[in-house]
């Protein structure tokens, strides 16, 4: 009897690629940058470069949930409303610190990658949390 | 809500990845069923009580009924 494998199994070979594309564009735009014989123009193009991989990769995401079994969609779900709702609260909480003068105030240029791998932890924490539940 | 899938599949001799894999669905979504930690949807249901040749009323009851 053949089991079909599970969709993050099938597809975790893309998301890698997406993944490794998103930091290996990110660092060419970065190099490309800071070129100044490069025209501005094209420098501007290479820094929004890693936006395109970055959406490859969501879309991947969103393909794992969708064509996962239905409990593991279930407890995926979970984990990306507790992933948001961990993100809501952190960024509530630095954003009133900020206010209240007992942090420094941050661009979004740095805030941005921090608060994206903080979603992506997030996911995991609140996936392996759903999966306690179930099984 | 209770049910008898692991006592239809012990009837059957069927492990849970062999039920799972007729299911269409992982090992653990069978176990936790059985353990009755989740609660399938109508179509699973479906799924099951056609693999059975049971009415879903028969297979799966509400608690306390």
């Amino acid at each position: 009897m053949s089991v079909r494998l599970p969709a993050c199994r099938r597809l975790l070979g893309r998301l890698l690629l997406a993944a490794a594309l998103i930091v290996a564009i990110g660092l060419g735009a970065k190099w490309l940058g800071q070129q100044a014989a490069v025209p501005l123009l094209l420098r501007q193009a290479a820094w929004l470069a890693p936006v395109l991989p970055a959406i490859w990769y969501f879309r991947l995401f969103g393909r794992v949930v969708r064509e996962s079994g239905e409990m593991e969609r279930q407890i995926y779900l979970e984990g990306a409303f507790f992933a948001f709702a961990a993100i809501c609260v952190v960024s509530l909480g630095l954003a009133m610190a900020i206010r209240g003068g007992m942090l420094a105030d941050v661009s979004l240029r740095k805030a941005g990658p921090l608060l994206w791998s903080a979603g992506i932890t997030f996911w995991g924490v609140g996936t392996a949390l759903s999966w306690r539940r179930y099984l | 809500m209770k049910n008898r899938l692991r006592v239809l599949r012990a009837e059957h001799g069927w492990s849970q990845a062999d039920l799972a894999s007729r299911l269409e669905v992982s090992r653990q979504t069978v176990n936790a069923i059985e353990t009755e930690k989740y609660e399938p949807s109508l179509s699973l249901a479906f799924r099951i009580a056609g693999l059975f040749g049971q009415r879903i009323e028969e297979i799966f009851h509400p608690d306390g009924a």
